[in-house]
């Protein structure tokens, strides 16, 4: 090869690596990008029947979507389902809204723009046309069999889609729902099994999907149960889903969910079709056991069972019904007990039980206009397979001291196990209410504020604002951000100061203590500082010539550093200590006896001699020990 | 020489004209938003809440907050029913202005109005609930200060009588034992969320396709956990927890950017 071929490959390389890059990140770029699209079970049908309504949002997370007002139609939400893929190392997930659309009236109809608010903004659907049919004449509900619930997508272009007995050799999948006849809206347990042979390498690509419209599925937890199974002999490693699923319409219905896989086979060099006369192994995918390893696209699917969904009786439907089927009770407590009128009471109402959550709503408060009521919060604490508990808090006001108890509340339900609707009704809680401030005032919206008036606030500006205090007039001091007051400098730096004084304040007790404990070291600077007097006095001495003193001085200053070192009164000391502690040519004994006959002889040392000695005495005196 | 008395000249006259320069601009400043606030005033007692409301948002954003700028923010939002964004404003204030009734009455007021009510406090939270956390702070600051002068200030002169010092060192420290530990506590609190979306839920986890575990009113004052993408995991003030998404709840000293330009 020369290297002109050389060069040439390198660029066609660097060519080929170039585009895969570029397909690469608009590959990315694309699916990053946020999307949303509206579908519906069947563009016609009939008015008795309805349709469902698909919302999926791919991308990232979303809200939940902001359907249009269409007059003549009806969105119900019945639920969501997730799906997740790993594709060539890339992850995308989508999610999809499932709604029942309900007509009133025959007609054409427009769907949407469906809103949905993905990362931040805002993302449209198309809109969807849809036409509704009159009545089908007879239909008591959707024919069995591959009706609208049985209609099956299609599988994705490249993907294999294999029912349980197809792909024994591989795996097999099961729903077992635990009824097989349940009302609209009912949450029926389900466990979804998928079985995998071992020893295959399979990726599992996504959670388990049912087809077809007319079933809504919500698993318990995203993550599968794994095990081991023996059946007919033959290991299985198993997924193990738990669920509820709900039926959205009366009828009867096929029940099928699958499951996306990836298997790892190998790709086929020749067809060793010899080896196995059965049919089965003529389909191509099963050569590819036999070549090289290559990735195979498989849609596990269930056998197909049917359910059928009952609508709720209209016999017996208590008007406070909203919609809860299941098996459920209701506790209510009250607190506080003892109010004053205008002061709220918090009324706790929690529904347990199993059932469709999703539906229940807070329980009825039946008191009167004697009372003020705002919208109860909820909290929802799910313990799984429909069981939970579901707690709303509300507040209630008494608006009259005559109010001697907190009413019932009522909330009722449908129990599929009866067959009838159940009305729960709490008692009566006793309530003291004393006389207080009125009632709540009416809300702050029916604001009619006056002008504000000069001066640094006004005083009549708002003052008909429903209570509210009136605005401010004067703008005040602007500042760019809240700063607490801890990271202000001047209260930083008062702190500083009161920490310093602190510190100050213990030094010194500190300080006052130990010198209290030890008085010697007072003495001693006292005797240093009387020292340094004298000297200072034999200085001026030598200065001014001035023998005398100088030796007065001199022989004052040795008995008080004597003193100081013996331990003795300073003034009791004489030449003859001196020379009984010191060397007898000691300059100190030398002096101290000048001064003692300087009195009466009058003999003083002069100029240099008072230099001389003014040195030597600083000398030795430092030095006594 | 002469190179000596310019310059000499030169830093004389610098530090003038600065002085000068930001006082003049302070000045500018203040009458532009002064006029731009008594303009939004006029649209309030007009009751045009919303052209109100757009002009004082216009100063937050030009020059900054002040107390009365956020409560008359606040009472325009009430007005116009955003009770969630009326609670921000009122809460953004009272860290201004602690000690402002105004403040305080409305925020009650328009809490009340929304059915904000919060159940039965334990003692120490409604001690601490008594004053703001500044207000808590600069108690702690000054028994601090009198504290540190009543030990001093013997020590130095010894005129005080000991037994007057003993008292007011006693008595500071009191205070000091008491505000420290509920400015501590409130300024937990210093930047809390208010939950501005009238639709907002609890969710189970930080996505959008979690199951909700409730449903919290626009107004609630909830607390930051910690944060998964463009999720909170928060706890109200009723001390229910779950996840929120960051567009249905604001900060309370998470300011709107400033924009520094000097348009009129």
């Amino acid at each position: 090869m020369t290297g002109q071929d050389h060069r040439h490959h390198g660029r066609m390389w660097a060519v080929v690596v170039l585009a895969l890059a570029i397909v690469t990140m608009a590959g990315t770029a694309m699916a990053a990008r946020p999307s949303v699209t509206a579908s519906l079970g069947s563009d016609r049908f009939p008015v008795d029947q309805g349709t469902m309504l698909t919302v999926t949002v791919t991308g990232d997370t979303a809200s939940r979507p902001e359907l249009p007002r269409v007059d003549g139609l009806q969105f119900l939400y019945q639920g969501q389902s997730s799906r997740m893929e790993w594709v060539n190392g890339r992850f995308s997930s989508s999610l999809s809204y499932l709604y029942q659309v309900q007509a009133a009236r025959p007609g054409n109809y427009t769907i949407g723009p469906i809103r949905v608010r993905v990362a931040g903004q805002v993302v449209k659907s198309r809109p969807i046309r849809c036409t509704v049919l009159p009545p089908a004449s007879g239909a008591t509900g959707p024919a069995t069999g591959a009706g609208a619930g049985g209609s099956a997508a299609p599988p994705a272009a490249g993907t294999t889609r294999l029912r349980s007995g197809e792909a024994d050799r591989i795996g097999f999948m099961r729903i077992i729902p635990k009824k097989s006849a349940s009302y609209a809206g009912e949450l029926v347990p389900f466990t979804i099994k998928a079985y995998f042979r071992q020893g295959i390498r399979v990726t599992v690509k996504s959670q388990p999907q049912v087809n077809g419209d007319a079933f809504v599925l919500q698993l318990d937890d995203q993550r599968p149960q794994q095990d081991e199974e023996v059946v007919n002999g033959i290991p299985y490693t198993v997924l193990t889903w738990h669920g509820t699923l709900s039926g959205i319409k009366a009828g009867t219905y096929p029940l099928e969910v699958d499951i996306d896989t990836t298997l790892l086979v190998r790709r086929a060099r020749q067809h060793p079709s010899s080896m196995f006369g059965a049919p089965f192994f003529d389909d191509p995918f099963f050569d590819d056991f036999f070549g090289t390893l290559t990735r195979k696209e498989i849609k596990l699917v269930s056998p197909r069972r049917s359910l059928t969904i009952r609508d709720l009786p209209t016999k017996g439907r208590p008007r406070d019904f909203r919609g809860a089927i299941g098996t459920f009770s209701m506790a209510v407590t009250a607190s506080p007990t003892r109010t004053r009128v205008g002061d709220p009471v918090t009324l706790k109402m929690r529904v347990s039980g199993t059932g469709n959550f999703d539906l229940v709503q807070a329980p009825v408060f039946s008191g009167g206009p004697e009372w003020k009521t705002y919208p109860p919060s909820e909290k929802f604490t799910d313990k799984g397979n429909g069981r939970g508990t579901k707690e709303f808090t509300m507040a209630i006001v008494p608006t009259t001291a005559a109010i001697k108890q907190i009413p019932p509340v009522t909330f009722s339900y449908f129990d599929p196990a009866a067959g009838r609707y159940t009305t729960l009704r709490s008692e009566a809680i006793p309530l003291q209410v004393t006389g207080g401030t009125p009632a709540a005032p009416p809300p702050v919206t029916t604001a009619t504020p006056a002008a504000p008036a000069a001066g640094r606030k006004s005083a009549a500006a708002g003052a008909t604002v429903s209570g509210l205090a009136p605005i401010h007039t004067s703008l005040g001091h602007l500042q760019p951000a809240i700063v607490p007051l801890y990271r202000k400098a001047w209260f930083l730096a008062l702190c500083g100061l009161a920490l310093a004084m602190l510190l100050a304040a213990l030094a010194l007790a500190i300080r006052r203590n130990h010198l209290r404990k030890n008085p010697h070291i007072l003495e001693e600077r006292r005797a240093r500082e009387e020292l340094a007097r004298h000297l200072l006095a034999m200085k001026d001495a030598v200065e001014r010539d001035d023998g005398a003193r100088f030796l007065e001085t001199s022989r004052l200053a040795i008995q008080d550093r004597a003193g100081q070192v013996w331990h003795r009164e300073p003034r009791s000391i004489t030449s003859a200590d001196l020379r009984q502690h010191l060397p007898a040519d000691s300059i100190l004994v030398r002096v101290f006896t000048m001064a003692e006959h300087a009195g009466y002889s009058g003999e003083v040392p002069k100029g240099k001699e008072l230099r001389e000695l003014m040195e030597k005495i600083r000398t030795e005196l430092e030095g006594l020990s | 020489m002469k190179g000596r008395y310019l310059l000499a000249i030169t830093l004389l006259l610098l530090p003038l004209s600065l002085v000068v320069t930001s006082g003049a601009a302070r000045a500018e400043k203040g009458v532009t938003a002064q006029e731009l606030f008594d303009g939004a005033n006029a649209a309030y007692s007009r009751g045009d809440f919303g052209t109100a409301i757009r002009d004082y948002r216009r100063i937050e954003r030009r020059y900054g907050v002040s107390a009365s700028l956020l409560y008359n923010l606040g009472n325009a939002l009430a007005a116009a029913g955003d009770t969630g964004r009326a609670v921000l404003n009122y809460e953004r204030a009272l860290r201004l202005a602690p000690g402002d009734q105004d403040i305080r009455n409305n925020l009650r007021r328009v809490r009340r109005n929304a059915g904000l009510y919060l159940e039965d406090q334990p003692l120490y939270r409604r001690a601490a609930g008594l004053l703001q956390a500044d207000q808590w702070a600069l108690l702690a600051g000054a028994c601090l200060f009198v504290l540190a002068l009543s030990l001093l200030l013997p020590l130095l002169t010894g005129r005080i009588p000991a037994a007057l010092a003993r008292g007011i060192a006693i008595a500071s420290l009191l205070g000091l034992v008491l505000s420290l530990p509920a400015a501590v506590y409130d300024y937990r609190d210093w930047n809390d969320g208010v939950v501005v979306n009238d639709s907002a839920r609890l969710l189970i986890s930080p996505f959008a396709s979690a199951a909700s575990s409730g449903s919290i009113k626009a107004g609630r004052l909830v607390h930051p956990e910690k944060r998964y993408g463009d999720y909170l995991l928060v706890t109200d003030e009723t001390g229910r927890s779950g996840w929120l998404h960051r567009s249905d709840l604001a900060l309370i000293t998470d300011l709107p950017r400033q924009h520094r330009s000097r348009a009129r």
